[in-house]
């Protein structure tokens, strides 16, 4: 008996095939990338980065085109959020959108400014997606703008920001559920900003072949959002590591200094002449790779303080200065022109986030939480009053482990001298 | 149909964990914060002591099930009275694991398959085991899938261990306090103290006694350990605040794996190890279920007949609850915890303990 019920359902399933989910892999259009722009009249735009499927089967090395096709198209479509513009994108579109790859997300800048609240949600919410995704804000431009600049190295400019943003020192495509999780704490969050560059110099084509540097996309530096999640303003890319290594999440960066007069070194002296500003000089430039930070608070009555402790650990790359290497001693000068020139830089960058922004990216909040949980209960309340003026102590710990393959330079003469 | 330690082990080990990790996060995460981990140690210590108390009781009868000593001990009619509860749990626990894996299914998987597909084809599995191989058959498939389950945990956590941020856990209990800590352990422990469905076991296992007691002891001590570390890992993953949003936290933490570009979308091992995970307690429930409404009768050995109605019923059933859609929170805090908890896995396995020694003494005197 039992074998003919058996037999039976086994026929059943070959008969009825029933596979509601299915969905053939050339039935899907693939979303590498969506972004988000709030439109003049309150509309919003959303624009999709679909995989062209013939395009990514033989792998685009040139440049992103093969036989003048691109290696991607955008779609977009009004709609009054996420998943309704989806559905309006999807009349345009033979295949069905599937957001499983939605590996990163591009907001334009008006949009962070009216607050990135009404759109975020379902960025957490719907199964499809993954919580592993980058968020970038655009800065001075559209998302639809920016996705929609072909990028050379890479056949699609969304894999190409996700790629940039990994080398740049920050941690690896998390920016997302980082800022789920930092909006959750003291109120404040922080996107990776992207933006759209010129060259530097513009040349023209003189031949079909020439390859001058063209308008592509960068990493312009991070997004800081208010309490309110909107748009307050941004740190650029020379100022977003300071946040990251407070934050102990700065993986590598290398750090130029100017070390123009050697003979008035003494120390404390010379912070200005790091700090001046001058591109051209006998600079040192030194690759650190290891990064620590101790947030330490201090309590003078009710009035809390920090010392914020950096240390790093890096080898000197670059040395256009007259110190010779090979002398340990000279390292050391090394070691505490670049502690004075970091200490500056940081403090002003903190400052510039405690004034201008009034908002506390660093996480000094939540170490109080953390170290005095009772005391915090009295501040929390007031936090976006105390951080502006609060106090910092700051102070940085290169240790310069090595001078590269070489100790004096291989060059036999110096200008200023031997030193 | 006999089974031994180790399959006993793997068995309580599989029941307790793929469901835990899985529903009672959130629950607890909500209410004792970055203090769960506390809960969980609470909910593993108390999960112990009822464990102790149901193996020492069925450890009296080593020969007899529930349905049998309850009789013994209590006289016919009020033995079989206070068995009733059990039943209604055991209905209860099919139906809505069963709707748990329809619903996390439907949202991670196939999203567009009927409920009666998805509900029907893993009855038709449970039911094919229990109705074919019985207890014996289900002690073998856990001790086949549970040493696989805790390769693929073990992993997890492993690969999860980069995204780990411990600070998050701090500060310790100045956020919370006694209370909530307590009130978080109640959801974990209600679902560890479903081990007390050993005393339908314990009469199936080849040599019953002491070690049996010691398999089953430590199969919970184990998956407490399992479920701390997977709600510390949850903690240092997401913060307390946005574990405590998220409807499945570990779920989640697993989709986070991203190691050197090609080690991502582990979720798809975790899901089908919960999966089996969740067919090993469906089975075993609806043995002693039916074994169990057999025996209750008074016609053990017409079980199999008992199955043929348990497994239509708690498809009907399990449909009936997807179609009321009852929130998944409310019922556990309004009926597992306030009713099934206190009574069926304390009051009544306490209480038949006290009256059996009693007795024992009477006689002795």
């Amino acid at each position: 008996m039992f074998r003919k019920v058996i037999v039976i359902s086994v026929a059943m399933s070959l008969i009825l095939t029933g596979c509601w989910d299915r969905q053939e892999l050339n039935d899907q259009a693939i979303i590498l990338g969506w972004g988000m722009d709030l439109m003049e009249d309150g509309e919003y735009l959303a624009t999709a980065n679909l995989v062209l499927p013939l395009a990514s089967k033989s792998g685009g090395q040139q440049g992103g085109e093969q036989g003048g096709r691109s290696g991607f198209m955008t779609e977009s479509a009004y709609g009054k959020n996420n998943r309704d513009a989806e559905q309006n994108m999807q009349r345009k579109l033979s295949r069905v959108l599937f957001p499983g790859h939605r590996r990163n997300i591009f907001i334009g800048e008006k949009l962070a400014e009216q607050g990135v609240f009404s759109i975020l949600d379902e960025y957490g919410r719907s199964p499809m997606v993954r919580p592993r995704a980058n968020i970038f804000v655009v800065r001075k431009g559209t998302a639809q703008e920016a996705m929609s600049l072909a990028y050379q190295l890479e056949t699609n400019p969304a894999i190409a920001v996700q790629k940039i943003q990994e080398k740049s020192g920050a941690p690896i495509s998390r920016s997302l559920l980082d800022f789920f999780i930092s909006a959750n704490g003291t109120g404040c969050g922080i996107m990776p900003a992207l933006t759209i560059l010129q060259p530097e110099v513009n040349i023209g084509k003189k031949s079909k072949n020439d390859s001058p540097p063209q308008t592509t996309l960068g990493i312009y530096g991070a997004a800081v959002f208010n309490s309110q999640l909107k748009l307050a303003g941004y740190l650029k890319y020379d100022e977003y590591w300071v946040r990251l290594w407070i934050a102990n999440k700065l993986a590598l960066r290398s750090f130029t200094t100017i070390i123009n007069s050697v003979d008035a070194d003494k120390p404390g002296g010379a912070a200005s002449d790091a700090l001046s500003g001058a591109s051209r000089g006998k600079t040192v430039s030194v690759s650190v790779d290891t990064f620590k930070s101790q947030i330490t608070p201090i309590f003078r009555g009710d009035q809390p303080s920090f010392r914020i402790q950096l240390e790093g650990k890096g080898f000197i790359e670059e040395n256009n200065s007259p110190l010779n290497l090979s002398k340990p001693a000279n390292v050391k000068k090394v070691e505490a022109r670049m502690n004075q020139y970091l200490e500056e830089k940081i403090r002003r960058v903190v400052t510039k986030v405690q004034k201008d922004f009034k908002c506390d990216i660093f996480g000094l909040g939540d170490t109080i939480h953390r170290r005095h949980p009772y005391r915090w209960k009295k501040l929390a309340a007031d936090w976006e009053t105390i951080f502006p003026d609060m106090e910092l102590d700051i102070t940085v710990k290169l240790n310069l482990t090595g001078t590269g393959l070489t100790g004096e330079s291989l060059l036999p003469t110096r200008e200023g001298g031997e030193k | 149909m006999k089974i031994n330690n180790r399959q006993l082990f793997w068995m309580i080990l599989m029941l307790e964990i793929g469901i835990n990790l899985l529903i009672t996060m959130t629950a607890t995460i909500q209410s004792a914060k970055q203090d769960s981990w506390i809960s969980y140690i609470l909910a593993g210590v108390m999960g112990l002591v009822i464990t102790y108390v149901a193996a020492k009781l069925s450890s009296r009868y080593p020969r007899q099930t529930l349905i049998e000593y309850s009789a013994a001990i209590l006289g016919k009619w009020a033995g079989k009275l206070i068995v009733i509860p059990f039943f209604l749990q055991w209905f209860w626990v099919m139906s809505l694991i069963l709707r748990d894996e329809f619903l996390f299914i439907r949202l991670n998987v196939l999203y567009k398959t009927p409920a009666w597909v998805i509900i029907g084809t893993m009855i038709g599995v449970v039911f094919y085991t229990v109705y074919h191989g019985g207890i014996e058959a289900i002690g073998r498939v856990s001790e086949l899938w549970g040493p696989i389950l805790m390769v693929i945990l073990v992993l997890t956590f492993g690969l999860t261990a980069n995204n780990l941020n411990w600070p998050m856990l701090l500060p310790v209990y100045a956020d919370t306090g006694f209370g909530p800590i307590v009130e978080g352990a109640l959801a974990p422990v209600s679902l560890l103290g479903e081990a007390v469905l050993l005393m339908m076991l314990f009469p199936f296992v080849e040599h019953p006694g002491k070690e049996t007691r010691k398999a089953l002891l430590l199969a919970v001590a184990f998956s407490a350990v399992l479920l701390l570390l997977g709600v510390l890992w949850v903690i240092m993953t997401f913060g307390p605040e946005v574990s405590g949003r998220l409807q499945f936290p570990f779920f989640e933490m697993v989709k986070l794996v991203y190691l050197m570009e090609f080690i991502q979308n582990m979720d798809i091992f975790v899901m089908a190890v919960w999966l089996v995970s969740i067919f090993v307690k469906l089975s075993i429930v609806m043995f002693i279920t039916s074994y169990g409404a057999a025996q209750w009768t008074g016609k053990t050995r017409s079980w199999k007949k008992v199955l043929w109605g348990v497994a239509p019923l708690t498809f009907i059933l399990t449909m009936l609850v997807i179609t009321l859609n009852p929130p998944a929170g409310l019922l556990l805090k309004s009926v597992w915890i306030r009713y099934v908890l206190p009574v069926n896995m304390v009051a009544i396995p306490l209480l038949l303990l006290v009256v059996s020694s009693i007795r024992k003494r009477v006689k002795r005197q």
